[in-house]
């Protein structure tokens, strides 16, 4: 009998090295790591964790601890649940990067990084769950920069604060193991508490700890971007909820509520207005979803089951719109070859003198799907009607209508600012075409776009399809109860 | 031949004060100095100083394999810079990306060096105000002022060599003061390859200047 974590470990370790050799074959790359993440999806969530099932010939047991180097290694229900998502969310877009490159390495090191978040995810011990998502987080960064040449902000700006927020978590941990001898040190809890909070909220891009989100979104290959801000957030965001499950004298104190709360509305508030003053789509990505995370934050400070319910679903929602705006962007940006939509006139009087708002002139009359695609998600982003977003944003504002309306109101504030700074890109996007006309949308790519929009769409008609193991999920965390 | 336990017997007169001095100049140096010759050869003296402390806090053989990881970091970011230098000397021309070869100019030396005396300052107030726990009052001050210097190089670097030096003072300085609190193994291998893989990135984002400088090498 295998014990289902070695599955999750070893498989996408052991086909990273066969997909970086098959990587000039990009069909045979792309099909060979989706096919495995696609396999990881199914065996997290379609396998019972309660008991043994035959699988491809083995019989595998999910739920079984498996140790390594004396460490114990088990899946969970949240954490099966999280780890499935990823590896679906990551199909497809290892399945896109085969018509739309994201850089030779992205197939390879995403099965890496996809192995090393499983490690964090199962690792019993908090500790290594954090020092697994620091070298997940380093590799990332050779992703980031992909195959471009050139100095990059936004990498090096991302490796040095993941750096920066692992060591406050690391003391943590000792400081929490040193309180359980000497419990009646209380301020030795005072003291985790502020490290943990600071690790955190660099990790989640708490304000003023947001540069590197917007950053990566501008320097990543837009899909790697997507991949990073959806996988590592959400690991993140378990390990947090975790930890809040594992020591009840943090749960209990509400003070730690109330910064969820003050975070996310910081990041909420900046994230809206940054977006709207934003001209160019990838940065604009970037914002939209720190304003996005930061209403789940907010969400999350509410501190009731029903609040856990609605930011968890928000996380597989904001993954859905992201995604596919990502999508379209990386579309946009190969056939026009820029994704600025400044106005032509203020683009030369910076000096850039490339006239990028120009080349986007008329793009979406050739590339219908992709412009489709990347405003719907960026809608969905921002939660309006009709989209993936809505939903989840729509149960976030009722849970402060009565109590708190102007947080409320700020959250729609700042979903109104990122939609408007789509729209301002979409109007480029429809004006007269100025240049000569940018090649048709690629097809295998555009069919995955529209895929993507139909489930964005879908979602955001029938939020039930998602809310039956959302709701799984955080009946799993007992501590609001 | 010598054993580890005699060489370190030998040396016993460099793990105290004679180390803290040499960590205090060698990370100002990084601050300071632009030239990335001087600033790896700081940096590897950083490793070595930053091991010798940690024999009296742990085993001399870990303390051994920290320096070994630093050599080995060390090993790649010159490679890298070597590399990424000659590319620049190729492409004089196009002046327009951060150099790794820039020289100190004085008011520039001047004000690196002001920087890191203020910082190095505010880094000894910390260190005699809220003393770190489980270490020696000296090696606490040099995690304070190893991690402030780390800092200051982070938010003067205009390249990622240079912050890469910054970013990996500042890790050991975490590493100088996490290494007696987690004494585990498992921990020890952990960060050794976080600093090699902080390293192979560092090295990754680098030689891009030099070869975009003239489009091709």
């Amino acid at each position: 009998m295998i014990a289902g974590p070695l599955f999750l470990l070893v498989l996408p370790l052991a086909l990273a090295p066969v997909v970086y050799l098959l990587r000039r074959w990009r069909l045979s790359a792309a099909f060979l790591a989706s096919a495995t993440t696609l396999i990881m999806a199914g065996l997290c969530l379609g396998l019972p964790l309660d008991r043994p099932v035959s699988a491809f010939g083995w019989k595998v047991a999910l739920g079984e601890p498996m140790m390594v180097l004396g460490r114990e290694f088990a899946l969970e229900l949240a954490g099966g649940l999280t780890l499935g998502f990823i590896y679906l969310i990551a199909t497809v877009a290892f399945l896109f990067a085969w018509r739309v490159s994201q850089g030779g390495l992205f197939l390879p090191l995403g099965l890496i990084i996809l192995s090393l978040l499983s490690a964090a995810v199962m690792i019993r011990h908090f500790l290594f769950a954090v020092l697994f998502l620091w070298i997940a987080s380093i590799i990332t960064v050779f992703i980031i920069q992909s195959d471009r040449r050139g100095p990059r902000r936004g990498t090096l700006r991302y490796l040095v604060m993941v750096s920066l927020a692992i060591p406050p978590l690391l003391i943590t941990t000792w400081l929490v193991d040193l309180q359980a001898i000497n419990p009646d040190n209380l301020a030795l809890l005072r003291y985790a508490t502020v490290l943990l909070a600071i690790g955190f909220a660099i990790l989640l891009a708490v304000v003023p700890f947001h540069g590197w989100v917007s950053a990566v979104a501008a320097d990543a290959p837009p899909v790697v971007a997507a991949f990073v801000l959806t996988a590592i957030n959400a690991v993140v965001l378990l390990l947090m909820l975790n930890f809040l499950q594992s020591y009840p004298w943090l749960s209990e104190d509400l003070q730690v509520f109330s910064l969820l709360r003050l975070g996310g509305l910081l990041m909420a508030v900046v994230g809206g207005l940054l977006a709207f003053a934003q001209r160019d789509f990838s940065r604009l990505l970037g914002y939209a979803v720190l304003g996005d995370m930061g209403c789940t934050l907010v969400a999350l400070g509410v501190a009731s089951p029903a609040a856990l319910t609605a930011a968890l679903l928000q996380v597989a929602h904001r993954s859905v719109g992201l995604m596919l705006s990502a999508m379209g962007l990386a579309v946009i940006r190969h056939r026009a070859g820029s994704d600025s939509f400044a106005n032509p006139s203020t683009d030369l009087r910076q000096g850039s003198g490339q006239g990028s708002g120009r080349r986007l002139a008329g793009v979406a009359r050739r590339l219908p799907i992709s412009t489709a695609g990347l405003v719907l998600g960026g809608l969905s982003l921002a939660g309006m009607p009709l989209t993936a977003g809505l939903p989840s944003r729509w149960a976030i504002y009722r849970l402060y209508h009565s109590s708190a309306p102007s947080l409320a109101l700020a959250m729609l504030l700042s979903g109104a600012g990122v939609a408007l700074g789509y729209l301002r890109g979409l109007s480029t996007l429809l004006s007269p075409p100025t240049e000569p006309g940018v090649k048709r949308e690629p097809f295998i790519a555009s069919l995955i776009v529209l895929g993507m929009i139909i489930l964005c769409l879908g979602l955001g008609l029938r939020p039930q399809w998602l809310l039956l193991p959302v709701q799984r999920m955080a009946d799993s965390f007992v501590f609001l109860k | 031949m010598p054993t580890l336990p005699d060489v370190l017997a030998k040396l016993s007169f460099l793990m105290t004060a004679p180390a803290i001095v040499g960590l205090v100049i060698t990370a100002s140096l990084i601050v300071v100095i632009r030239d990335w010759r001087l600033s790896l050869a700081a940096l590897l003296g950083q490793y070595v100083l930053a091991g010798l402390l940690l024999t009296r806090l742990i085993h001399p053989q870990v303390a051994l394999t920290k320096v070994l990881i630093g050599d080995l970091v060390c090993v790649v970011l010159y490679l890298t810079a070597r590399l990424a230098s000659e590319g620049e000397e190729a492409a004089e021309d196009s002046p327009r990306l951060p150099s790794i070869r820039g020289k100190t100019s004085l008011p520039d030396f001047a004000f690196r060096l002001l920087a890191a005396l203020f910082v190095g300052l505010a880094a000894y107030s910390l260190s005699t105000r809220y003393p770190l726990p489980e270490v020696p009052a000296d090696i606490g001050f040099a995690c304070y002022w190893l991690a402030s210097q780390g800092l200051l190089v982070l938010m003067l670097a205009d390249e990622p060599l240079k912050a890469g030096m910054g970013l990996l003072t500042l890790i050991t300085s975490f590493e100088l003061f996490y290494s007696t609190l987690e004494r585990s193994l498992s921990v020890v291998g952990f960060l050794g390859i976080a600093n090699f893989l902080v390293a192979l990135a560092i090295a990754y984002l680098t030689p891009s200047t030099g070869i975009d400088a003239k489009g091709e090498r």
